[in-house]
Parts: structure tokens; sequence; C-alpha cells
């Protein structure tokens, strides 16, 4: 056995998010099945999310291995710059879903590695670098390195900071962790897919071993996922942000800040989130379904407003509102989905994590 | 080969809990193998039962809201406690079936959700705060007498929250202070006590010890504790800062001093700053910690004092053991997992939904 599991770091904040109990006996007569809806946000919105998070990085996976053809990427960074934020924005639409084969193996860690307190993608990936040094880094080698890098960030490091090092090691390390990123989110996509599957399984009607009890599961789950994800939002990438007042701020604790993605990654994945939620309200009665379009929409708008130097905006008195107002915005839309959503759908969400006890 | 669930499934296969049918022959003949609080499909506050298939049962409507229930060791009786800021508790059968009688809280006070059995079974504990200023007691109660108070003692802090009759002492968690007030007891919420584990003499309510959080940690809240096989003791906290999350969860009590595990720190994380049931498994090596806010289970290796894994397990709060290297875990959204742990990873190796959705603590009869 090895001790891979004790080496690698965590999932930042899997669902912190959970709600408030459902009002007793909310809409229960025209509660839709559970199963055949947790199959259409599968169908409708997550695979197809899936399919495109795999393909840019298999794209990516290429570019790099075409730009260290030469054993120096410098003179392709661009190509690779674009290459990285079109993956990097696949990952951010799905990026809150626990559910499924996403959550086996550390693999969210392991794609991206975020919040990092202790700066664990620098040391992890100058270990790595170190070891490119004498060639390439074995499967094994890397896989059973740091998880903190193994993913984008680490990526984003090789490809946004000042070039420091052998030119064929961090070749050899961008080609590792480009290559990871290709497998990993391939084996999410196929694994959903597959004929012994999850969805397979949802769709005989079954529960799955690993990921949910039943139909009902799966899609309390989803719908968890779905909460979990507007709260991560606020709580991973504009809070810690924020700080508690304007002396408080903290621009460095923003994601994405040294490739400019910080507002980029909101966007995308709010976007994202709204896409979800709809297909859930669809499932609810008409003026809850339009409620749910008009917070999301309010929060996309909120969100759009930022501007690409969030952590820089949270420090300056004068747009600093932008992103309280980003937060307030999405507190509202999160607000939707526990009291009116869920309820109206019939989709239990927990209550334990609220209780503080 | 790490230790992932694909795994841990291929290896360990059925889901039920080998040696739990022999347990069960010492309760009663029908009472599950735990029970919990819960909330049944209606809304309603409900006992809920488990068997050892992890086939849920419903147990008694009741009134209130509970929090933990404490089995009488010959199993044939069981409290809940209402939970904070209640104060009635009741009485019920050892399979939580039919409510036998109910107590309330001394007046002025408040109950906690917890209370323990002496090991006799002829003494029940119950911790209890005062609704204004927010001290702690301990309430001797007699449960041949309805469960009347015959003592109380000071329970050596603020806010007192679990309590156990551990080892030859009466170990209290004061947990001192709550992120919010509402609705919980005002005074919690502005206190600036620290939170501690106090250690009194079962005899006569003298404070023994008191182990109180460093000032770094000062916002931490102590509140669950639980036994090692080797007569240690182990205290569960969370953090009342709001979002905070990287601060130690899980300590061991050492020569009156609380020890924190040394724990990789980013596997801690996914506590999400709360830790809300301890147990420990069936071998005594292993712990688990239940942190709802992140949506975890993290397990830690006695040995070690390390985390060795994590699973993911959405408003998870409840936690038992259930047997060698196992335990189980039930989530406010209805789910009750198997979790397999070893000394390089923990896993789901089993899961199950029911329509009971569970409330905080799991009470087993097999350890």
């Amino acid at each position: 056995m090895t001790s891979r599991l004790r080496r690698t770091k965590r999932r930042p904040f899997a669902v912190a998010f959970l709600a408030a109990f459902a009002p007793a006996g909310a809409a229960l007569a025209a509660t839709p099945e559970p199963g055949p809806l947790a199959i259409s946000v599968i169908e409708q919105w997550l695979l197809p999310r899936n399919d495109a998070l795999a393909e840019a990085a298999a794209v990516q996976k290429e570019a790099w291995r075409a730009a260290c053809a030469d054993g120096d990427y410098a003179g392709d960074l661009a190509e690779l710059k674009q290459r990285y934020q079109a993956g990097a924005d696949a990952w951010a639409a799905v990026e809150h879903v626990t559910t499924g084969p996403v959550s086996l193996s550390l693999r969210p860690d392991r794609i991206f590695f975020f919040p990092d307190k202790r700066n664990a993608v620098a040391k992890a990936l100058a270990e790595l670098e170190a070891k490119a040094k004498a060639g390439e880094v074995p499967d094994d080698t890397f896989r059973a390195s740091s998880v903190a890098g193994q993913g984008f960030p680490a990526l984003e490091r090789l490809l946004y900071e000042a070039p420091d090092g052998e030119p064929a090691a961090r070749c050899r390390v961008g080609v590792a962790i480009a290559g990871n990123l290709a497998t990993l989110t391939g084996q999410i996509r196929d694994e959903w897919r597959s004929d012994a599957g999850p969805l397979a399984k949802l769709k005989a009607g079954q529960g799955d071993p690993v990921h949910f009890a039943d139909p009902g599961q799966a899609a309390a789950r989803l719908l968890t996922d779905l909460a979990g994800g507007i709260q991560r939002d606020v709580d991973m990438k504009l809070l810690p942000v924020l700080g508690a007042n304007l002396d408080a701020a903290r621009p460095k604790a923003a994601e994405g800040w040294r490739s400019n993605r910080s507002a980029r990654a909101l966007k995308a994945s709010v976007a994202s989130l709204a896409a979800m939620a709809a297909i859930f309200a669809k499932a609810a009665p008409a003026e809850i379904a339009a409620g749910d379009g008009r917070a999301f929409a309010a929060a996309q708008a909120a969100v759009a407003k930022l501007p690409d130097d969030v952590g820089e905006a949270a420090a300056d008195p004068k747009r600093r509102k932008v992103v309280e107002q980003a937060v307030a915005a999405l507190k509202v839309a999160q607000a939707n989905v526990v009291k009116d959503v869920a309820p109206a759908i019939g989709v239990p969400l927990g209550f334990n994590a609220l209780d503080g006890d | 080969m790490p230790f992932t669930r694909r795994a841990a499934l291929g290896g360990l296969g059925a889901l039920t809990l080998a040696g739990l049918s022999h347990s069960r022959a010492h309760a009663s003949p029908d009472a599950a193998a735990f029970l919990s609080a819960a909330r049944a499909g209606d809304g309603g506050y409900r006992v809920g039962g488990l068997d050892g298939a992890l086939e849920a049962s419903d147990g008694v409507a009741v009134p209130v809201r509970l929090h933990a229930l404490s089995l009488r060791p010959d199993g044939g009786e069981a409290v809940a406690v209402g939970r904070r800021p209640g104060d009635l508790a009741l009485v019920l059968d050892g399979a939580g079936r039919t409510t036998r009688s109910t107590f309330r809280a001394s007046p002025g006070r408040r109950f906690a959700g917890h209370g323990a059995y002496a090991a006799d079974g002829r003494t029940f504990l119950t911790t209890e705060i005062d609704a204004g200023t927010g001290e702690g007691w301990i309430v001797l109660r007699e449960p041949a007498g309805g469960y009347a108070p015959r003592a109380e003692w000071r329970s050596g802090g603020i806010g007192p929250h679990d309590v156990a009759s551990l080892g030859g002492r009466v170990v209290v968690a004061n947990g001192a202070k709550e992120p919010k007030t509402d609705p919980g007891i005002k005074s919690l919420g502005l206190t600036t006590a620290r939170s501690n584990v106090a250690l009194l003499d079962p005899a006569t309510g003298a404070v023994e010890s008191i182990a109180e959080t460093d000032a770094d940690l000062a916002s931490l809240s102590l509140r669950h504790v639980v036994g090692t096989a080797d007569g240690g003791l182990l205290v569960a906290a969370q953090d009342t800062e709001a979002g905070a999350r990287d601060r130690p969860l899980v300590a061991r009590l050492e020569s009156g001093r609380l020890r924190w595990f040394d724990a990789d720190p980013d596997l801690l994380t996914r506590l999400g700053g709360s830790v809300c049931s301890l147990a420990i498994d069936g071998s005594g090596r292993f712990v688990a910690a239940s942190g709802p806010k992140g949506g975890a289970v993290v397990a830690f290796d006695l040995l070690t004092n390390a985390a060795v894994g994590a699973v993911s397990i959405p408003d998870v709060c409840g936690l038992a053991s259930a047997g060698v290297g196992r335990f189980i875990a039930t989530s406010g959204l209805g789910e009750v997992a198997l979790i397999a742990v070893r000394e390089d990873g923990a896993a789901i190796v089993g899961r199950r939904a029911s329509a009971l959705r569970w409330d905080n603590h799991l009470a087993g009869r097999v350890g």
C-alpha cells in the first residue's frame, strides 16, 4: 500500500452549504419524480459540460506536447495561455459538483487545487521540476506527488510567472500536468457514461453503491451541489477577498489573479449554476420557475459587473461595492434555490450543517 | 494500491455488518442497532432506528426537536434530552418506539441536547445551562425515580454541551460560546469565556482539572467528547469564527492539556471548521469526525495522531462504530453510509437512503 492519500490534499470545500428544512408538506401533491429529475440534470446539464471539459483538456494536452517538441515552450506561450483559459473555464462550469465519479480519488483537488493558503502549489511544482531535471517524470511518480502540483493552478504558474529554471524540465512538468488533466477529465466523462455507471443505474431506477443510495438521493445531492456551488463562489472566491472590512481586504486571496481569471472564473461558474438551476426550476410551478430565472439573471448581471481585478477592487474604496453587490445577488439566488425551488419540487436539503451543534 | 472507494467495494462487498447479529442478541430482540433523532417526510420530529443492514425504521413521534439519545447500559431504556435551548427530555423504551415519561430542566435552565448514564445505569447526568448567565451545571438524576434531580454540580465552565461518564470520571465539554444566538441562549452568543473540557470527581463533583483552549484557538467551542479504548479522552470542537476552517478541531486530553491532532491541515479543512460527532471504531485504533459544514467525515489513526483519509457525505453529523475499522454515518439528507477506515485511507463501502432525515447524533449498541 502506498501512503498516497496521506500525501494528498483536500477537497477544499466540498459542500459547505446545506439548507433550511423545507416547509412541511409544501407542494407535495405536484412534486416530480426525483429519478427522472436527476437524469434530466445529468443528461442536459452535467454530461455536456463534462464532455466540454474533457475536450478542452485533450486539446490543451496536445498543445503542450507540440509546444515542447523543441524542449522549450517559451515561443508558444500565447497559444498555451489560450488553452489554459479555455480549460479552466470548462472546469469552472462543473467545479461545484461533488456527486458522482468526480468525488473519487481526490479528483477535484488534482484538477484544481484551491484555495492554496500554504503555498502548496509552489512547493509541489518545485518538487516536480526537480524530479524532471533528470528526464520524463514517470506517471506513477507524478500521481504519487502532491495533488497541489497536478492541475490547473500549477500550470498557471508555469504560464504566467516569470520563467525560472531549466526550460526542458519545465516543459516535462507542463506536459505531465496537461496529460494528467486530460486523463482525469476523460475518466470523469467516461465513468458517468459507462454502462455500469451511476447514470445507467439511475435510468434503471436503482441507486449506486458508491455515489447515491437511490434516485431520490441523486436528486437531493445534485440540488445540494447547486446550493453549495453558489455558497462556494461566495465563501471561497469573494468573502476571503473582501475580508471583514476595507482594511482587511486580501487581493491575493482571489482565485486566478496570476492569469487575470478572477472575474472570468466567477462568470463561468455563475452562468453554469444558472443553467443547472433552470433545469430544477422547470420541474416547479411556473411562478416559482420565473422567480428562479429572475434571481439567477440578477446574480449573473451582478457578477458581470466585476472588474477583471476582483482582488484589487475589493481593496479599493471606490470599487469595493461592486464586489459586495455580487455577494448579495448570489445570496439571493441561493435563497431562491433553498426556500422556493427545493420545497416546490419536493427535493430535500439537509440541516445539520446549519445548526452549529 | 491506494485505498479508494472502488477498491474498498471490491474487497468488502456486502453491506451487512459482520458480528452485529451476535451483539444484538444482548439487546431486546426487536431493538434497532442504532438510534437517532430524525425528521420524517412531513417535517415532524421523531426517533429513528437503523438495523444491521442499515435499513431505517420509524421510532416514536416526539413533540420537540431532539439532539442526542443516550442508551442505558442494559439497553432497556433510552433518554433523549431536548436540543438547546429546549427544556424537555423524553424517556423512551430501549428501541425508541414509545415514550415512557418526560422530565424537565431545572427552573431557569436549558438543556443542551446531551445526557449520559453512569456505567451502572443508576444515575443519569444532564448538562444544563443557566438561561441568563450561561453558567453550566451537571444535574444528577435518578432513573429509578422518574429522573428526578438528586444533586447538581458546577460544570466547570460556561455553556456545557456534551457530558460523559468515562474512566471513573465525569467529563464535560463546556462549549462556552455559540456562533449565533437565535434560537439559542443569548449569553452564549456574547461571552468571551474560553471553552474547556472539565473532569469532575464522580462522587463529589469536585473539579479535578480543566483544559482550556489557548489564545490562538479562542474561537473554538469544544462540544463533544469520546473515550478511547486505553482510557484516554478525545474532544471535538467547532470554530465559531465564520468561515474559518484551518484551525485544528480534534484533540486528545493529555495531562490536563489539549493536544491537538497534528493532522494534515489540508485534510482537516474538509471538515469545514466544525465537528459534529466523534466515534471510535471497534478496534479502538481509529476515530472518525463528522463535519456537516464541510460535508465530510475525516478519519484519524490514534497510533499516529494523523488524519488518514476523508469521505464526502453532505450534511453528515451522526457517527457510530460499526465494528473493526467501520463506522456508520448519517446525514440530514437521509443518507446512511458505511465507512471503512484503514491506516492508509477511508472509503464509503455502502450506502442507503432513508425517508427519515437524520438529525445530529447517532447512538449505537455495538462497539
